[in-house]
């Protein structure tokens, strides 16, 4: 089990579970605060933007040239974002923590 | 608001529609009627990560089982609205219930269009549009097996890149002279093809259907011209309707889907309706439109809401639309019109493509393959709605997003 603290639109804090191979979006997306990820992961959206923690961030695969260029869109875009439809959650990462963007 | 809503459909749009209501904290109750026996999920897997078995059913429902309870949303599965009184604020059930409401939300999808022809009954003639029917499907895309499909839509092309991914053989069926021909520019179509031949799929276009032949099972099918294709299964995928015929004699105004405003509200006063059913008003669109889609299922479900908890919010997102076959990813926003300028950019990138659709200097329509940064600019120029300096492209290496 993979906890990960999540810092909603408004400021709240929540805990949540996953396992291991789950992409994040389809962890946040099941909340009400969670993100929208209208597409479904297909990376042609951007519904799905947070950002992570420093450290965290490093912990994850680099992004690909289809989200760098969604992301480059993103008028709230920072150095830590990504696209959590692009991230599989792994072992290793129990205890991430993550703020979910405001939307576009 | 302690209003009682009732949604019909629990797709995208009927989910999105009881989601947006709770967090816009109407606390009355809410009631999902779906006629399908699972718990609401999402389409656009069924045709690719359903087919090529990447994704385990499960993983295309949109909510988990508990969140219904957890949000105190009464989901009636299996049921079908067969009725609507207006007069007396009730729907009528296939079961023989009736419910009440206060607010009524109309989300009752589209249907795929029936073909009658010879054959229609054998086995191995099937329909795409329910979690069913795409597992049925996947089941029987077996290595080396036939299949045909009639249609060369956004569902035919989408089934044929799976079925090729399982080793099937894949012959398409189109009665126009392109594929895709209603949703997409040409050259969207030639390029989408063109990947599809080089991968073996077969297609015969400005042809139709005759007729299915075989005993029990489909073994071939004919074309109008008399050729035969010998076939293991035939897919027939000949564009959706919307689901209107329980509508008739409620007196809401339907043209080809439900009228509805900007806000989601229909001709009578209390109901509203959302998604594939809804033919909307759009302030960048002409006329009224009928947008089959994820995005639009979404925004209008959101715009229902908000009219519904007395905070209204119209929809006036740029209608967006994806699909995937192979590595290609296609992405479009606007609609282009008849009269539009068809402008082509350098991507910049091998094997993709960037298509404009200008009128009057203003921008209707983007279409993209495998070149997200220019659709996601191309989108923003559209909502933005002003003239477009289309003369600085004119130089190599230039990018759309420079016009923004």
């Amino acid at each position: 089990m993979i906890r990960i603290g999540v810092t909603d639109l408004g400021g709240a804090r929540h805990e949540v579970q996953a396992n291991a191979g789950d992409r994040l979006m389809e962890v946040l997306r099941e909340y009400d605060w969670g993100v929208a990820a209208i597409c479904g992961g297909m990376c042609s959206c951007a519904t799905c933007h947070v950002f992570l923690e420093q450290d965290w961030f490093d912990r994850f695969p680099e992004a690909d040239y289809d989200e760098q260029d969604l992301l480059d869109f993103l008028d709230h875009r920072a150095p830590n974002s990504r696209l959590s439809c692009q991230l599989t959650l792994e072992p290793e990462h129990d205890g991430l923590q993550v703020t979910l963007a405001p939307e576009e | 608001m302690g209003e009682n809503v009732v949604i019909i459909g629990s797709g995208q749009a009927g989910l999105q529609t009881a989601v947006s209501l709770r967090q816009l904290e109407c606390a009355g109750a809410i009631t999902l009627v779906g006629r399908e026996p699972h718990l609401p999920y999402q389409r656009p897997p069924l045709s690719k990560q359903i087919l090529t078995g990447e994704w385990e059913p499960a993983r295309c429902l949109l909510r988990h089982a508990e969140f219904y309870a957890e949000h105190d949303l009464r989901l009636l599965r299996d049921r079908m609205a067969t009725q609507l009184n207006p007069a007396h604020r009730h729907v009528l059930l296939d079961d023989g219930t009736t419910l009440d409401y206060d607010a009524l939300v109309i989300c009752t999808g589209a249907r795929p269009n029936r073909l009658r022809f010879p054959g229609a009954e054998l086995e191995g003639v099937c329909y795409l549009r329910t979690l069913d029917e795409a597992q049925a499907l996947a089941a029987q895309l077996q290595p080396g097996a036939a299949l045909t499909i009639v249609g060369g839509g956004f569902i035919g092309m989408e089934v044929a890149a799976s079925a090729r991914s399982r080793q099937c053989r894949v012959n398409i069926i189109e009665s126009q002279p392109r594929v895709m021909q209603r949703s997409v520019l040409e050259p969207v179509s030639n390029f989408l093809q063109a990947r599809h031949e080089q991968r073996g799929v077969a297609f015969h276009l400005q042809e139709c259907l005759s007729a299915a032949h075989g005993d029990r099972r489909v073994e071939s099918v004919s074309l109008d011209d008399g050729r035969r294709i010998a076939t293991d299964l035939l897919l027939v995928a000949v564009g959706v309707r919307p689901d209107l015929e329980w509508l008739e004699g409620s007196g809401i105004e339907c043209g080809r889907g439900v009228h509805v405003d900007t806000h989601g509200r229909t001709s009578i006063d209390g109901i509203y309706a959302a998604g594939d059913v809804a033919e909307t008003l759009h302030p960048l669109l002409p006329g009224r439109q009928v947008l089959e889609s994820v995005q639009n299922a979404v925004s209008q479900g959101k715009a229902a809401a908000a009219s519904i908890a007395g905070r209204p919010q119209p929809y006036t997102e740029v209608p967006w639309f994806w699909s995937e076959q192979y590595h290609y990813r296609f992405q479009m926003a606007g609609l282009p019109r008849p009269d539009d300028e068809l402008v082509s950019l350098d991507t910049g990138q091998p094997d993709s493509l960037c298509l404009l659709s200008v009128g009057g200097e203003r921008l209707h329509a983007v279409q993209c393959i495998n070149s997200p940064q220019d659709y996601m600019a191309g989108r923003r120029l559209i909502g933005l709605a002003k003239p477009l300096a289309l003369d600085r492209l004119d130089r190599p290496g230039a990018r759309l997003k420079e016009l923004l």
